[in-house]
Order: structure tokens, then sequence, then C-alpha cells
């Protein structure tokens, strides 16, 4: 459902593929293939979460804009996540005004 | 043991998705109460037997004492009960965190009030707002056990059930012992409306 919620979410007008992992390897796994230039990043999930994502990918210098998506809403969790190279920390529920807002204050639309 | 969910796959998602919105809600209070970071992980969605309840509080499994409230609240039509267990030594970390005493029962009692009502006062609002339900009347909290061995845990205001749905959440304070249990508690009689209101979510 958070996966369906994110991708309902993004501009209509967008024509990108879009790649659903269901944690963190998995999105590790497309990341190494080369298949990602933008990542919507949960934090609580099963196998690898968020952070330990974030951190791989700094450590394999993978190259992808990364924004979490996450109900976990303390500021010292978007603080962590900033530091280990976030772009942005979108508090759940997400929407489209949301995310289509940091789209944009970032120039990504 | 689990038995079958009465609700789709994609229902139980949804409720565990919402369900992890209103934990996280609820665990941005604790870090606040507790001045610690939370570790969260992912709500569990069970449907158990009453006799199976206390099986459910797994982070609670073999210590050696328990305590817990209860907190009854109504979501329109759907009522249930959610409770906050933690142990003994959850219960002692957190007394010196926020530097109270639970020697007493007075103080202790005091203490899980608190705990329970800066988590459930914060979930439950969240989780019927995601539900597109009303805010939930919420009565008051109610210590149900204070120090007893788990398998004396006791639970008057779900006694009456003999099948409930559970949403169990657990929360760790980083780099203490603390650990607690959230058990949402819904009766099997509320099955068929809450799988009817998940539905309306997902279309």
């Amino acid at each position: 459902m958070a996966r369906k919620q994110v991708a309902r979410s993004l501009p209509s007008d967008w024509d990108v593929d879009i790649t659903f992992a269901v944690n963190g390897l998995e999105g590790i796994e497309a990341l190494r293939a080369g298949k990602v230039e933008m990542v919507f990043l949960d934090l609580t999930m099963p196998v690898m979460d968020g952070y330990e994502v974030l951190e791989l990918i700094k450590q394999e210098n993978l190259k992808a804009i990364v924004i979490v998506i996450s109900g976990d809403i303390q500021p010292e969790a978007r603080e962590r996540v900033m530091k280990l190279g976030a772009l942005e920390f979108i508090k759940k529920p997400i929407n489209k005004e949301k995310l289509q807002g940091v789209l944009s204050d970032y120039g990504l639309l | 043991m689990s038995l079958a969910l009465p609700f789709t796959e994609d229902q139980r998602d949804c409720l565990q998705e919402i369900s992890n919105v209103a934990m996280g809600a609820a665990g941005e209070k604790l870090a606040e109460f507790s001045n610690v970071f939370v570790e969260l992980s992912i709500p569990v969605v069970r449907t158990i037997d009453l006799q199976d309840l206390v099986d459910a509080l797994v982070s609670l499994q073999g210590v050696e004492a328990v305590s817990g409230v209860v907190q009854p609240f109504e979501f329109g039509a759907v009522s249930g009960c959610a409770l906050v267990a933690i142990t003994e030594s959850s219960f002692r970390d957190l007394a010196q965190q926020r530097d109270v005493t639970i020697e007493n029962d007075e103080g202790a009692q005091a203490l899980l009030v608190q705990l329970a009502e800066t988590i459930t006062h914060t979930c439950l609002p969240m989780l019927a707002e995601q539900l597109d339900v009303e805010a939930p009347v919420l009565a008051a909290a109610e210590v149900a056990s204070l120090h007893v061995p788990l398998a004396e845990f006791n639970i008057p205001q779900v006694a009456s059930w003999t099948r409930l749905n559970t949403v169990e959440i657990n929360y760790h304070l980083e780099g203490h012992p603390f650990n607690c249990d959230l058990l949402l508690m819904l009766p099997d009689s509320a099955s068929v409306a809450l799988a009817a209101k998940l539905e309306s979510l997902l279309a």
C-alpha cells in the first residue's frame, strides 16, 4: 500500500519506469543494477532498513536522488537520514501535494 | 497460534501500513517522554484466540514480571482496547529516565498510565484519522496488571471476547533495556466492519 500510495502521488505526466522493492535489499539490488535515478525510501522495512540502504548507497557511491518517506517522524530520524545523504524527508501519510511540493522545491518536476 | 485473518492480503497490508504511521507518530511522543531515540519495528497483524493473547506479547516472553495498562477506545461502531505492556527492567529504565520512583504502587501506576497515554493518545487518533472515522472517544487508561508473571497477566476488558484481531507494535529505546509492546485489540465481531473500512481506503 505504501508503495502504491507513492506511485499514485507522482506527477501523472511523468514518463518514468517504476521499480518496486519490497525491502531494502531489493532496493539496493535495483540501484546496483543501475536501473534507478530516484529512490523513494521507507525507513521501517524487513531484511534491510532505510538507514542501512542509505549507508550502502554512500559506501558504494551509488548515484541516486533519495527522498525518504517515513512514518518515523522523530526529528532525530530526519537528522540522521539527512546526514546519510537523503535529499529530503517526507512524513507519512504521503499524498500528491506533499510529494509534488518537494519535487518542485528541488526543481525535479 | 495465529489463525486465518478475516482480511484479504491487501486489507492486511493496509492495516499494517496505517498502523505503521500511527505507531510512528506515537513513537515521536515516546521519544519526547523518555528523552531517548525510539527504534520502531514493523507492526504485525494477527488473529488469535483469547487464550493465546499472552503469547502475542512477543517481546515480553521469558521475562520475570510485566505490568500493563489498558486503554479502551471506540472508532465509530468498532470498539476495542489498546494494551501497553512492559517488563520490570523496562519499567525501572523508564523510571530512571523520567527521574521518578516506582518503589511504591502509586508511583508505579502513575508512570504506567503516563506511558500508556503518551502512546495511545497519539496512536489511536492517528489511526482513526487514516481510517477516516471520527476521533475516538477515549476512556481513561486503566492499570490492568502490576508486576505480575506473564502467565498471570489479566486483561478483564477483553475477557468476554473469544477471538480477536491484534496489531502488535514494539517500541525499543535505543541503547536502553527498555522494550514495550503496544497491542491493539479488536474483537472478532468488528472484523466485517473493519474489513469494509480498509477496503474503502484501498479503492
